[in-house]
């Protein structure tokens, strides 16, 4: 059938659809003017239509308001997240409304992380205290685990807070002993609930704001007790959001130790709740996960007596008593910390002390002051504190050291960058000349900017980790190439300029609203040309370094000098581009230079045409596939790298689109989806897609995370190399 | 990088060689689908449905990043596992006819899928014959019947995914279903008589 009739049937269906029944024959016969063979296709199409339930998805039982779950009807939803979906219900048997928890769809399909639920949620269901709201079932209908829990009048301490810093709340006063007092008051009792909860064996392990409701007398309430805490659950959530940033976790928590989260881990968690009452503020604040995480493991937390002056002292000292980094160091029990809250509330003295001798000399002199004033003494030793504790922190930091291969010795500056978008994360830190010995710095990804003169810089960026387990700490020995003009990698130079990352705009599982989008891209300069397998070779002779750990199995010498250089590991092919002078480019360089400010489709625009030719794309497909597939592909696909001048971005970049895909230095956590930015990063970004396009890598950015395992190599991804204009400085 | 351990040469040897077909990401959602799919066919009670999106929702965390390379998004991914469903199903109903052996257990919990589905679609290996045809004419509308009949996604989803109006969607489907209606069981539309 040729296009043309296909198309008349598909209108002529679709416009006789939407008329009333009575109507379609007449309108069908006008339409068709005498051609009956056309008449008939349509017709027969359209007496077809039904409303049976013919390829119909069978009826999911959406949750929804109006849906019956057993001996409940769901009347409105209360709120979402990673474990579960929240409802108002009515219990028809017992005529009472309940609030209803359900867990997301996927959920039943792991027989461990159900048996797990149902075993935390009958525990926690038998935990009968006042100030605990108790699960009245467990349940399972069709689908849909849940349980029912004890539907509490009043707000959460979350929405507390909001209100008392209107001056509202219920637990409100403008006298800020007794507000004081009230926190204290609070976390008394929910402390109490908690001593319970763990004498039972329950641990809650997420005691946040939000899971302490005030019923309308002021008296706490405990919710959502040590169900699902999983991990894997919490990574993809009913609405595809990413969790709220853990401001309550413990460090044990944060640094994903699970053997050592017990009852300790509640008590640091409350210890969270109470600073925050007192001060609040948050202990631990930052613009992402990772920032807040990273604080929780490393940083002491502003004493909040520094923050709010006022906070009784020993108030002061539960708050730090309850928030030890060491759980060992913390109160041993929840009773411990209600005893000396109750204490506290009554007047009496606290049994808590501050552990260590730094510390310990702090408190004394805390002591003295409030006789002597002697102001002098506290700063120091507070000083102490931090270093004490810095010192410790830092143990596991890893090291790294630079030398500059010829020439001049350089000038270093270490900038902490964000591994997606290679922005600066923060202040950048003057490492002075080189060598640079056995510098300690925090993990993260880093850039080290090695710099001669204005003209002549490396910038060589790497992720610092921390030691951890059996891992030792990471100690990295770096060489620059400092380099000018004279480069023989020909680059095209880009303004700074304010733009937003399209890749986490689409495509990418992200969170839309994330800032981080928006990118204030600092000029670069981007390789006019993919990297070409003679760029590579003369690289490696001038070197004297090994080819390609991948290239020896394989005859690569069969690629001619001007095709683009592939099957090179990450690490490879940043090691080529710093023997330039150059790096890797990051996802918003890349994007800016092919894109453009408009966000074209393609590198010469949106013209469509030709798409496929212009940009070295086999839309389906190399003919061979699966055991005919082979490195020779590149061979037989792939093109000059300077060839198709016609399909230049307006700058003079070739092949941005199609080709070889490109590398870039932009990683990401993509284990877990939604892309997560703020962990260590395991995938890379490669940008462009190549002469084997999917479905939708056939307009820009064409991107694809590929997994950052130490020795993996793809026949499709090759390299272009960037650097920016004026390397990172010390303000 | 430098003289790497044979076993890190293997790996990146590996990770070359399932980069070099489309078939390989493929063949690895078919399997994992296959194998979840039977389980949750067995470990549900009888009668209960098979639902494709919480497959894919749990096979999405199964897989993690290693082998996702391949497709950009989410949405690609669903795409690609609804594809997965039709095979996993139309192969077993193909092998079925053909009484082929299969492993114990996966015949029976994929026999009440495949009876699920064919309670909506008939026989489905004819379905498949029939969009093979219908490939022929317009590949989007076989797509759009993966989806929202073997991936079980919604219209919204639908379109999203297939970057259209939820309208042209619903004309879409409502089309495609009558075509392949018509297509499988030619009876049941009545005869144009008496054309004017």
């Amino acid at each position: 059938m040729n296009a043309d009739r296909w198309s008349r049937i598909r209108r002529l269906h679709a416009e006789a659809s939407e008329l009333p029944s009575a109507e379609r024959r007449a309108f069908l016969e006008t339409e068709c003017a005498g051609d009956q063979i056309l008449f008939a296709e349509v017709w027969e199409l359209v007496e077809a239509d039904s409303d049976d339930d013919f390829l119909e998805a069978p009826e999911v039982e959406h949750v929804a308001p109006g849906v019956i779950l057993g001996d409940f009807e769901l009347l409105e939803e209360l709120g979402s997240g990673g474990t579960g979906i929240v409802f108002r219900a009515r219990q028809k048997s017992l005529e009472r409304e309940v609030a209803i928890k359900i867990m997301p769809r996927h959920f039943a399909l792991n027989e461990r992380r159900v048996a797990r639920f149902v075993r935390e949620a009958k525990a926690a269901a038998k935990l009968k205290h006042p100030g605990i709201a108790p699960i009245f079932e467990v349940g399972l209908v069709g689908d849909n685990h849940f349980f029912a829990m004890e539907l509490v009048a009043g707000h959460d301490l979350a929405r507390e807070l909001e209100l008392q810093a209107e001056g509202r709340g219920l637990c409100a006063s403008k006298d800020s002993s007794v507000q004081f007092r009230e926190a204290a008051r609070i976390v008394m009792q929910v402390a109490e609930a908690l001593d319970f909860a763990h004498r039972a064996g329950v641990v809650h392990r997420d005691i946040k704001p939000n899971n302490i409701i005030l019923d309308p007398e002021g008296r706490p309430r405990l919710v959502d007790f040590g169900l699902a805490k999983d991990e894997s659950l919490g990574s993809i959530t009913v609405t595809d959001k990413v969790e709220g940033t853990p401001y309550y976790m413990s460090p044990e928590q944060a640094r994903l130790v699970e053997e050592q989260v017990d009852a300790r881990t509640d008590i640091y968690s409350l210890g969270v709740v109470l600073y925050e009452l007192l001060t609040r503020s948050r202990p631990f604040d930052g613009r992402t996960s990772q920032e807040v995480i990273s604080k929780i493991i490393r940083r002491e937390p502003k004493p909040v007596r520094s923050v709010v002056p006022g906070i009784p002292r020993d108030l002061a000292v539960i708050c730090t008593k309850a928030m030890e980094k060491r759980p060992g160091e913390r109160y041993a029990t929840a009773r411990a910390l209600r005893d000396d809250l109750t204490s506290f509330l009554a007047g009496e003295p606290i049994r808590a002390r501050p552990p260590g001798m730094v510390r310990k000399m702090g408190r004394l002199v805390t002591r003295h002051r409030v006789a002597s004033s002697a102001a002098v003494g506290v700063a120091l030793a507070l000083a102490g504190a931090n270093y004490a504790q810095e010192v410790w922190a830092r143990q596991a930091w890893p090291t790294v050291s630079i030398t500059v291969a010829s020439g001049p010795e350089a000038h270093v500056v270490a900038t902490p960058l964000q591994a997606f978008l290679g922005t600066a994360r923060g202040e950048s830190i003057d490492l002075g000349q080189t060598p640079i010995e056995d510098e300690r710095l925090e993990p993260g990804r880093w850039r080290f900017s090695v710099v001669v003169d204005a003209q002549h810089f490396a910038e060589l960026d790497r992720d610092l980790k921390l030691a951890g387990g059996d891992e030792k700490r990471q100690e990295l020995e770096l060489e620059a190439h400092p380099s000018g003009e004279e480069s023989p990698l020909k680059t095209v130079p880009f303004e700074s300029v304010e733009m937003h990352s399209r890749i986490l705009e689409r495509g990418v599982d992200a969170d839309p609203t994330a800032a981080w989008r928006d990118v204030s891209l600092r000029s670069f300069q981007l390789g006019i040309h993919e990297v070409s397998f003679g760029e590579y070779r003369a690289y490696l002779e001038e070197s004297g370094r090994p080819g390609p750990g991948l290239w020896d199995s394989l005859d690569i010498q069969a690629a001619s000098d001007d095709l683009p250089v592939v099957l090179l590991t990450q690490e490879e092919a940043r090691d080529f581009a710093e023997w330039y002078g150059y790096r890797l480019p990051y996802d918003p360089e890349w994007e800016w230079a092919a894109m453009g400010a408009d966000g074209r489709r393609y590198p010469w625009g949106d013209a469509d045409e030709d798409v496929a030719k212009r940009a070295n794309i086999h839309a389906d497909g190399p003919p061979s596939q699966g055991s005919q597939g082979h490195w020779r592909e590149v061979l037989a696909f792939a093109e000059p790298v300077d060839s198709r001048p016609d399909a230049r971005t307006p700058e003079g970049l070739f092949h941005m689109l199609g080709n070889v895909s490109e590398m870039t230095a932009s990683g990401a956590s993509y284990s877990a989806l939604p892309l997560n930015l703020e962990k260590q990063p395991d995938s890379f970004l490669t940008l462009g897609g190549a002469w084997f396009a999917d479905t939708l890598a056939k307009y820009l950015p064409a991107a694809s995370w590929r997994p950052l395992f130490e020795g993996t190599a793809y026949h499709r991804v090759g390299l272009r190399v960037a650097k920016s204009r004026a390397p990172f400085s010390v303000r | 990088m430098q003289n790497e351990p044979d076993n890190a040469r293997d790996e990146a040897d590996t990770f070359a060689r399932a980069d070099e077909s489309k078939g390989d990401f493929f063949e690895r959602v078919y399997d994992e689908l296959h194998g979840l799919a039977s389980r949750q066919m067995r470990s549900q009670s009888p009668g209960h449905t098979l639902q494709a999106t919480a497959l894919v929702s749990e096979l999405f965390l199964k897989l993690g990043h290693h082998d996702l390379e391949r497709w950009q998004s989410r949405d690609h991914f669903i795409s690609m596992a609804a594809s997965a469903m039709r095979s996993i199903l139309v192969d077993h109903a193909r092998s079925k006819n053909r009484q082929k052996r299969t492993p114990p257990g996966g015949r029976v919990a994929l026999d009440e899928a495949a009876a699920e589905f064919e309670g909506r679609s008939g026989d489905l290996v004819a379905l498949d014959d029939a969009l093979v045809a219908l490939g022929g004419l317009e590949p989007g509308l076989v797509k759009l019947v993966e989806l929202r009949f073997f991936g079980s996604c919604s219209m919204e989803e639908c379109a999203r995914l297939s970057e259209k109006s939820l309208r042209s969607v619903h004309r879409d489907w409502r089309f495609a279903k009558n075509w392949l209606r018509k297509r499988l069981d030619p009876d049941s539309a009545k005869p144009a008589s008496g054309s004017a």
